[in-house]
C-alpha cells in the first residue's frame, strides 16, 4: 500500500507516470528563477515555476510544478500540483498534490491524493474529500459542520486492513467496537473514564 | 525487570537500519480510545507533530480532516531554548487556526520537551480550540533518558505506533507525573492513562467541565 515515500491517497483518477510526467515537464512553460510576478496566472498549459510569484495560479486542467528555486505566495489550482520549492498558500488539485523532500508548504491542501516525501515540510490542513477538490472555493467558504450525532458504526472497510508489528496482515481493530482492554502485556494503570463506585453503593 | 524488557523487545520491531535513529513499532493502548470522538462521522484532528503520510491516511480513511501544526519544526529547529516560550506562543497563534475547534489533538511526546511555563502556554492555547468532547492524546517518558529531540510518530493501526527518534543524542527525561501535568494544564483533566512496557505513559486529557 505504501511507497517508500509517504503517501496518503484515496481512489481517484489515474495520475501520470513519472515518464509521462517528465515528457509533460519538457513541454511545460517555465517561469525562470530571475522572474518575479505579482498577480494572477491563468492558462491552459502545464507550468513550471522557478521564480517568485505572489497572487494566484489557476491552471485547473494542467500540471503545476513549483521548482526548487520557486518561492510562491499564492493559492495554486491545478490538475496535479508538485512542490519542490516553497509555497505559502493553499493547494487545490483535481488529481494529486506531491510535496517533494525539498518542498516546504504552509497552507491547506485539498486533493483526493496527497504524497509527502520524507523530509518535506508541511503545515496546514489536509482535506482529501474529492468533492471538496472539485469545488475548492465553495469548500473554503463553507462553514465547518461539527458532528452532532452519537457515534455510529464507523466507515471502516477493506482499506482498514493493516499489518501488525510482526508483519503478518490482520484485520484492524474494528473501529466501531470497543478498543482492546490490554495488548501485549501492557498494563492499564488507571482509567478515569470508569467511575469509582460511590461510597454508599459499595457492595 | 530483565524479563519484562525481553518481552518488550519481542513486542517491537526495528524498522530500517540498526542504530539510535532506527524506528520501532510499539503498542498503544490509548489511541483506540483517542479516536472515539472522530470515528463517528469523521472529525477534525489537530496534529502538533510533523506531517506523516501514514497519519494522513489513517485519518483520511476515517473521513477526518487533519490539520498539521508541526510545532517540532518551529520549536526545535533553529530556536534556542532561551527563546522557546516566545517561539511557542508565536507558533500557536500562527499555526493553529483560532476559529476552529478540534475533536482530537495529538500532542505525541511534546510534553517531555517543554518546561513548565511552556506547558502552561500550550494548554492555555489548546483549550481555546477544544469543545467539551475533545480529547488530547499525549505521552511522557517513564524512563530516565529520552532522545534529545521529539520523536516522529506514525500510526500503524489503532493498536500500534511507529516511533522514530528525533535525534541519536539522549537527554534526561523530565519524568512528569500525573498530578504535575494536571497542575500545569488546569483547563484539562486526565480522562485515562496507560502505562506501557516500552517506557511510555500515554495520556488522554479532556477539557475540564465548568464547575
Amino acid at each position: 500500500m505504501w511507497k517508500k515515500n509517504e503517501e496518503a491517497s484515496q481512489p481517484g483518477p489515474p495520475v501520470p507516470t513519472s515518464a509521462a510526467r517528465l515528457q509533460a515537464l519538457e513541454k511545460a512553460s517555465v517561469i525562470g528563477p530571475s522572474i518575479r510576478i505579482k498577480g494572477n496566472l491563468t492558462g491552459k498549459e502545464d507550468l513550471v515555476i522557478q521564480g517568485q510569484l505572489q497572487g494566484e495560479v489557476r491552471l485547473q486542467a494542467n500540471n503545476v510544478t513549483v521548482g526548487k528555486e520557486g518561492r510562491i505566495r499564492a493559492d495554486i489550482y491545478g490538475r496535479t500540483v508538485h512542490i519542490e520549492g516553497e509555497v505559502k498558500g493553499h493547494l487545490f488539485a483535481e488529481q494529486e498534490v506531491i510535496i517533494r523532500a525539498s518542498g516546504k508548504v504552509q497552507g491547506n491542501i485539498v486533493s483526493p491524493r496527497v504524497v509527502l516525501e520524507k523530509g518535506s515540510n508541511f503545515k496546514g490542513s489536509i482535506d482529501m474529500e474529492p468533492a471538496a477538490a472539485k469545488a475548492p472555493e465553495a469548500s473554503k467558504e463553507a462553514p465547518k459542520e461539527k458532528p452532532k450525532e452519537a457515534p455510529k458504526q464507523a466507515k471502516n472497510s477493506a482499506r482498514a486492513t493493516v499489518t501488525d508489528p510482526a508483519g503478518a496482515p490482520q484485520p484492524a481493530h474494528p473501529i466501531g467496537s470497543d478498543p482492546p482492554a490490554n495488548t501485549k502485556g501492557d498494563a492499564q494503570k488507571s482509567a478515569a473514564s470508569v467511575p469509582a463506585p460511590a461510597p454508599g453503593n459499595r457492595p | 525487570m530483565a524479563e519484562k524488557d525481553s518481552t518488550f523487545e519481542a513486542a517491537t520491531r526495528t524498522v530500517g537500519s540498526a542504530g539510535d535513529l532506527s524506528s520501532r513499532e510499539h503498542p498503544s493502548l490509548a489511541l483506540a480510545h483517542a479516536i472515539v470522538p472522530v470515528r463517528a462521522n469523521g472529525g477534525f484532528v489537530l496534529d502538533l507533530g510533523p506531517a506523516s503520510g501514514a497519519n494522513i491516511s489513517f485519518f483520511a480513511e476515517r473521513g477526518c480532516k487533519l490539520f498539521i501544526a508541526d510545532l517540532n519544526s518551529s520549536l526545535f529547529g533553529s530556536t534556542d531554548s532561551a527563546n522557546r516560550a516566545e517561539a511557542l506562543e508565536l507558533a500557536l497563534v500562527r499555526d493553529i487556526p483560532a476559529t476552529e475547534t478540534f475533536d482530537l489533538i495529538l500532542l505525541w511526546d511534546l510534553l517531555d520537551y517543554l518546561d513548565d511555563r511552556e506547558i502552561r502556554i500550550l494548554a492555555s492555547r489548546l483549550q481555546a480550540v477544544c469543545h467539551a468532547a475533545t480529547l488530547l492524546y499525549g505521552m511522557v517518558s517513564i524512563r530516565k533518558e529520552i532522545p534529545d529531540r521529539p520523536s516522529r510518530f506514525e500510526i500503524c493501526d489503532v493498536r500500534s505506533i511507529r516511533y522514530s527518534p528525533g535525534s541519536p543524542l539522549r537527554r534526561p527525561a523530565p519524568l512528569h507525573k500525573e498530578p504535575e501535568l494536571v497542575k500545569l494544564m488546569p483547563d484539562f483533566e486526565v480522562e485515562s492513562t496507560y502505562l506501557l512496557r516500552h517506557g511510555k505513559q500515554e495520556y488522554l486529557f479532556r477539557r475540564r467541565r465548568a464547575a
